[in-house]
């Protein structure tokens, strides 16, 4: 499919648009702009929608843009839908300027030095890298985090794919499940966690340029290699962002920091597994704004549905527009369970046919599913988790079904979320 | 009775006295021949079970305790004594037994056991699973 490309200008830098525009189309690429009157304050919905379909989305910088609502709403809708902005400088621009604050400044070039092959250059780059799925269920114990860690261990075991989690939850359990405590409190004293990289100042914060150390392995790299398989860890004082010690200048700080190291993670994975707390708070709506693809899982019961309901009604109010069955996986998690009562007729058959019938979520719900497995528990407490890949289910002595489950969901869902 | 069924049973009944002929009559008569032909099968040769190797044995008891693969295992132990005895070593063992073997050339049973059980202990301090509150 032919990835399209943004453009965000005014009709003053009109002439650098249509320099860079030709030059996309040469490598296959679609250049689209909004028409003038998506642009308006009404029509924003619409105006997210479009910008949401486009893979990247290049800024042209000059004052004009500094000063044009256009601009900024065109901004917001890519930051809201998780678009790549690539911030092209087309006229002097002052220090301060707000504009230039809010876009990828890792990516910024200037028009004026390195011309159109630097914007192909830049397009190009933006468009290779991982994809980011999101964890997300608004209610909470459906099993985001234990599934995350074992069907992504599944892909990186059996389908090779290279894998980076976030753990975007003050809880933090996905790094409790890698990580034994004194692994974590090493991590935590390194300044090594997710929080080091939402704090721009002091003796916890970490530059940007500094992310790529970050990630903890979870496998023994082989022969000096890196490995495919590593985890950004979390940190409780996450709680700091979702609750209100922190003021709108740090979130907004934390906001921009949390977009360049998705981006730098996406460089080096096939996939950015984001597991997010359940609630909507402002961590909720940063994986919502990096997610290429969200991933509900549900259990068979009634209050998981409800839970289904409120992520559909939050993601489309983060995003600004209506939404796609295309951009959610639903997978069910816990079926075939014969510890409970079927006294109300087989929960799964009733769940699935619930969902299958619901006109939003009813093309998104996999036609997989994980069965309810000890095997998806904790790892033992007396043994040695030296490996932290050892702990997850897929590498574990014993169920063969659950395994099996877990790489074809795995398999399905990376599909789904492919461009 | 044909000459044929006669040259068979004058060569069954060869070096016997009629008491033994008697008598084996009687066990054919009592018996099917499916208990009598698995009978006349000589039983197969069982090799010797081999004697395991009692410092491999009690190196794989000692690190049971790590979760994961035996090539893994056996690399943490390959690399603990390199580290413990500050020797260079290039090697990748297949699994338990392959590591003990390949580090005999380097060191007397006696350190591989010790080293298996200071790696327990290094492992059990590193990894111990114990929360601390505050």
């Amino acid at each position: 499919m032919t990835a399209a490309i943004y453009l965000a200008f005014e009709p003053e830098d009109a002439a650098a648009a249509e320099a860079i525009a030709p030059a996309l189309e040469r490598e296959g690429w679609s250049p689209r702009r909004a028409a003038a009157d998506q642009r308006n304050a009404e029509q924003s919905a619409s105006l997210s929608q479009t910008v949401s379909e486009a893979a990247a989305v290049l800024v042209l910088v000059s004052p004009a843009a500094e000063a044009s609502d256009g601009i900024r709403r065109e901004v917001t809708a890519a930051l809201n839908n998780g678009r790549i902005l690539i911030p092209v400088i087309v006229a002097n621009m002052p220090a301060d300027s707000r504009l230039l604050a809010s876009l990828d400044v890792d990516r910024q070039l200037d028009f004026r030095v390195q011309g159109v092959p630097a914007v192909v250059e830049a397009v190009r780059g933006a468009l290779q890298g991982g994809r980011v799925i999101a964890m997300l269920n608004i209610k909470g114990g459906v099993g985001k985090t234990i599934l995350a860690a074992n069907l992504f261990a599944a892909a990186h075991l059996i389908d090779k794919r290279e894998i980076s989690f976030v753990d975007l939850d003050p809880q933090h359990n996905l790094t409790q499940y890698f990580l034994p405590p004194g692994e974590r409190h090493r991590v935590r004293a390194a300044n090594q966690t997710i929080y080091s990289a939402f704090i721009a100042s002091g003796d916890e914060g970490r530059a940007r340029s500094d992310f790529s150390a970050l990630p903890v392995p979870l496998t023994r790299g082989k022969q000096g290699k890196r490995s495919g398989f590593e985890l950004v860890a979390g940190d409780e004082r996450l709680f700091e962002f979702t609750l209100d010690t922190r003021s709108e200048r740090d979130k907004a700080e934390a906001f921009s920091r949390f977009r360049a190291m998705i981006s730098m993670l996406r460089t080096r994975a096939d996939a950015v597994v984001i597991d997010a707390n359940p609630c909507a708070t402002f961590l909720t709506r940063l994986a919502i704004t990096a997610a290429d693809h969200i991933v509900a899982p549900v259990r068979p019961e009634t209050y998981s549905l409800t839970g289904l309901n409120m992520l559909e009604q939050v993601v489309r109010s983060v995003r600004g527009r209506p939404l796609r069955p295309g951009e959610f996986s639903v997978l069910l998690n816990g079926v075939n369970d014969r510890t409970r009562s079927d006294a109300g007729g087989d929960p799964d058959a009733v769940t699935r046919a619930e969902i299958s019938a619901a006109p939003f979520f009813g093309s998104a719900l996999l036609e997989e599913a994980v069965p309810y497995s000890g095997a998806l528990r904790a790892t033992p407490d007396d043994r040695y988790a030296v490996n932290p890949i050892n702990v997850t289910a897929i590498m574990r002595v014993g169920g063969r079904q659950v395994k099996e489950a877990l790489a074809r969901s795995a398999a399905a869902i990376l599909r789904r979320a492919a461009p | 009775m044909t000459p044929a069924q006669k040259a068979i049973l004058r060569a069954m009944a060869r070096g016997r006295s009629k008491a033994e002929l008697t008598e084996m009559f009687a066990l054919i008569r009592a018996r099917s021949d499916r208990t009598l032909l698995a009978a006349l099968k000589t039983p197969k040769k069982r090799a010797a079970k081999k004697a395991g190797d009692p410092v491999v044995k009690e190196v794989d008891l000692a690190l049971r305790k790590i979760l994961g693969p035996s090539a893994e295992k056996a690399e943490l132990l390959v690399e603990h004594m390199a580290r413990k005895h500050r020797v260079a070593l290039s090697v990748a063992p297949k699994g338990v037994a392959d590591g003990v073997r390949r580090l005999r050339p380097h060191f007397s049973d006696a350190q591989i056991r010790a080293g298996a059980k200071s790696l327990l202990a290094e492992i059990a301090g590193r990894y111990s699973k114990r929360e601390t509150v505050v």
